[in-house]
């Protein structure tokens, strides 16, 4: 059901001021459905994606075309006053770069890892940045780019990228499942994501599903979920098998390069990624059962992985049952979180001028 | 992302709009006069003339006389006809039929529950039954046909709200694939909307229970079946194929513990249930005959309050199961609380059982509780279904003279 339809009632000057406006935008042509959209040109916005270790920054036209990247390290630098300083730097960068004038700026949006309010424009709280509790973003990036801002958290941030112009582009109800240090699920049900009454929805880390350990986690340490499946938890598996086994072999592989080797033919490999891919097939299917999604878009260094892919594909054909959901990995990749913060700053920017802009 | 279509706000639009809110104030507030209108949606006092003309139109308000005077005349006051018209809600169980009417300001007027003969419980049967019902208790409330503007059924099955249809039922013979909506259509005059009795209990404990005011929030059935209905945002979330919600099937690491070849049937929703929960209890008595004989499964659960060991034993069982599956929807959905409802699932001892298992998890805990309306949630979820429509319909030009 669609409630999307807005009834706006207005006076008629403020109606035909609003008319005036619009015919300032520069239009383009009607896109079908009748609405009036923006000239690309028209204004700009940027994107931003705040990771663990890099912050990156994107600028837009208002068809949504990347004009330019930027990014940095937060590794050394990750108080929040020093990474809004570093987004400035970055902005003003990439807008000299594209010979854009600050004053074409319509709009910026930033993705967070971590707890985000996106109602309040506030990270409550992440353990990959240190020093970030209740940071209000939102409003200190108002304040340094001068332009309207929005915050979501970083998976969600993928799964409008994901939903906008990759693997799930206009499907209503799907789950955008990124694995990397961590897992976690961006929800979108009915078209609309799912936030949760403490923005916590989706934080799936701690599920247990058959062949979780079953001992509480420490506090702070991984949930049981990520602690089989994440590529921290990969990594000390291979760790672990490698000394039991007394296989001297390359201890200092990544989380991919595992699971590249288990389809290569090695078995200690191969052991880990069936272990890993059942217990993914599980999460998978129970969240499938939750909210009777069909679509899994896979994202993250882990997640992306074609072998870890494959194998799960093999355990949910294997369960039987009538749900069947459909694995598919990302077609954005890094850039999700880049390009569902473009189409945020977007709708932000279009709730300002009052039309629909890019496709 | 979606596209929205945004409507512009024609006269009878707006007066359409305009009308709701004032409805709502008058059912909120009780009588007042225009002038506390005015006041209170901020609408204008020619808008709120116009509007208030509309609704006595289509006889959803009235004067009942002049108020206390502030010095100039005294003003009208004005009250909502909640009699105007009534709605009704049926539910369909595994061997009964309940009813319910009430007005259109949600009160009862109204309620019947009859029996139902499982073997000869088809549904063109039970249409006929739910037919005859509603329109004895439409009589005997002095309601004529055509002042019921609106009927929700709930079927303890998957429901395409959309199209009327009721997937399965396990609970009643010849029950796949059933055109319920078409069939209850011919014998009412007003919409017929079929609905999962799981989410109608969830909307019931949304406009009237434990979940007042919750917008994320999980209810959870425990009885013949298991299931949950899901709020999202302030409304109901049914998935993509109508399925949401049906954790029966989920796979949680102490069934496969103590049930390793479960999984080949495929659900927990046996264990879990009252139908399992009493095969438990008797096969356990037959190795140990000392064991008290039990009717139902809240027995049991009655028996462990008491402190009978084998009895608080099934009990720590069927919570460590329950507990795995709050844990599951805690984490996909984040909701600000999970109300537990249904035979099994209302047992308070159930609850602290659960309750205390949550409490060594290492997420933070979610808030569980109670269902508030017990085996009543189901009809009030149908009957609040029922009313926004109906007033809707009402408020319509075609129908506003009806």
């Amino acid at each position: 059901m669609s409630r999307s339809s807005v009834v706006i009632a207005k006076s008629r000057p403020a109606a035909s001021s609003e008319r005036a406006e619009r015919r300032r935008v520069m239009m383009q042509t009607e896109a079908g459905d009748g609405a009036l959209r923006a000239h690309a040109g028209y204004g700009h916005v940027v994107g931003v994606d705040i990771g663990a270790s890099n912050l990156r920054v994107a600028l837009a036209d208002m068809n949504g075309t990347m004009l330019g990247k930027w990014s940095a390290s937060t590794k050394e630098t990750s108080s929040p006053a020093m990474v809004i300083e570093q987004i400035h730097t970055g902005v003003q960068s990439l807008l000299q770069q594209a010979c854009v004038p600050w004053s074409s700026l319509l709009a910026v949006a930033a993705g967070a890892p971590g707890i985000t309010d996106a109602d309040a424009g506030v990270v409550v709280a992440t353990s990959y940045l240190r020093g970030w509790k209740d940071v209000p973003l939102q409003s200190l990036l108002r304040a340094a780019l001068r332009v309207p801002a929005a915050v979501e958290n970083d998976v969600r941030m993928a799964a409008i990228g994901e939903n906008w112009r990759g693997a799930a582009r206009g499907v209503a109800d799907f789950v955008f499942l990124a694995i990397g240090t961590g897992i976690a699920a961006g929800v979108f049900a009915n078209g609309r994501l799912i936030h949760g009454a403490d923005f916590a929805a989706g934080e799936i880390g701690y599920m247990h599903v058959p062949g979780t350990p079953e001992e509480a986690a420490q506090d702070g340490a991984p949930g049981s979920l990520e602690s089989v499946i994440g590529g921290e938890g990969l990594r000390q598996q291979w760790l672990r098998c490698c000394s039991e086994s007394g296989v001297a072999v390359s201890r200092g592989l990544s989380a991919t390069e595992i699971l590249e080797r288990a389809r290569a033919g090695d078995e200690l490999a191969a052991g880990i990624l069936h272990r890993s891919a059942k217990i993914l097939a599980y999460a998978v299917y129970n969240v499938s059962l939750v909210l009777n999604c069909k679509l899994f878009v896979l994202g993250g260094g882990v997640g992306m992985s074609e072998p870890l892919r494959d194998c799960t594909r093999h355990f949910l054909e294997q369960f039987n049952e009538p749900v069947r959901p459909k694995l598919t990995i990302s077609s954005l990749g890094q850039d999700a979180q880049l390009i569902g913060a473009i189409r945020l700053a977007m709708n932000k920017a279009e709730s300002r001028i009052g039309v629909k802009v890019g496709g | 992302m979606t596209k929205e279509r945004v409507l512009v706000g024609r006269p009878p639009l707006l007066r359409q709009t305009n009308a709701q809110i004032l409805l709502r104030l008058l059912r909120e507030t009780g009588p007042c006069s225009k002038a506390d209108l005015v006041r209170a949606s901020g609408l204008s006092a020619p808008s709120v003339t116009n509007v208030v003309a509309h609704l006595a139109l289509a006889g959803l308000v009235e004067p009942i006389g002049e108020g206390d005077s502030t010095g100039g005349r005294p003003p009208d006051i004005l009250r909502f006809r909640a009699e105007r018209g009534c709605v009704g809600a049926v539910e369909i169980g595994p061997d009964f039929l309940r009813f319910l009417l009430a007005d259109l300001d949600g009160r009862e007027i109204g309620n019947a529950t009859i029996p139902l003969e499982r073997p000869s419980s088809a549904p063109p049967e039970v249409c006929d039954q739910i037919s005859v019902a509603v329109r004895d208790l439409l009589r005997h409330q002095h309601h004529t046909e055509e002042q019921l503007l609106g009927l929700v059924v709930g079927v303890p099955a998957i429901v395409n709200v959309r199209e009327g249809l009721v997937r399965a039922l396990s609970a009643l013979k010849g029950w796949t694939n059933v055109a319920l909506g078409e069939m209850l259509a011919k014998d009412f005059k007003c919409p017929v909307t079929i609905e999962n009795d799981t989410n109608l209990a969830a909307q019931g404990e949304y406009y009237r229970g434990a979940a007042k005011g919750e917008k994320d929030f999980v209810f959870i059935t425990i009885g013949e079946g298991v299931g949950a209905g899901i709020f999202v945002n302030g409304s109901l979330y049914r998935g993509s194929q109508w399925t949401a919600g049906e954790i029966g099937y989920l796979r949680v690491p102490s069934v496969s513990r103590e049930h390793p070849a479960l999984h080949k049937y495929g659900k927990i929703e046996k264990l879990l249930g009252a139908p399992g929960i009493l095969k438990s209890w008797q096969s356990d008595r037959q190795r140990s005959p000392t064991h008290p004989k039990v009717k139902c499964a809240a027995d049991v659960f009655d028996l462990a309050a008491a402190g009978n060991a084998e009895a608080k034993r099934l009990l720590r069982q069927r919570a460590n199961l329950l507990a795995d599956i709050v844990l599951d929807l805690a984490l996909v959905l984040n909701p600000s609380v999970i109300l537990l409802g249904g035979e099994v699932g209302n047992h308070p001892r159930l609850l602290q059982e659960v309750e205390e298992l949550l409490k060594g998890s290492e997420y933070p805990i979610v808030r569980v509780g109670l269902s508030a309306l017990g085996t009543s949630a189901v009809l009030w979820g149908a009957i609040h279904t029922a009313l926004d429509p109906a007033l809707l319909r009402l408020l319509q030009p075609s129908d506003s003279l009806a």
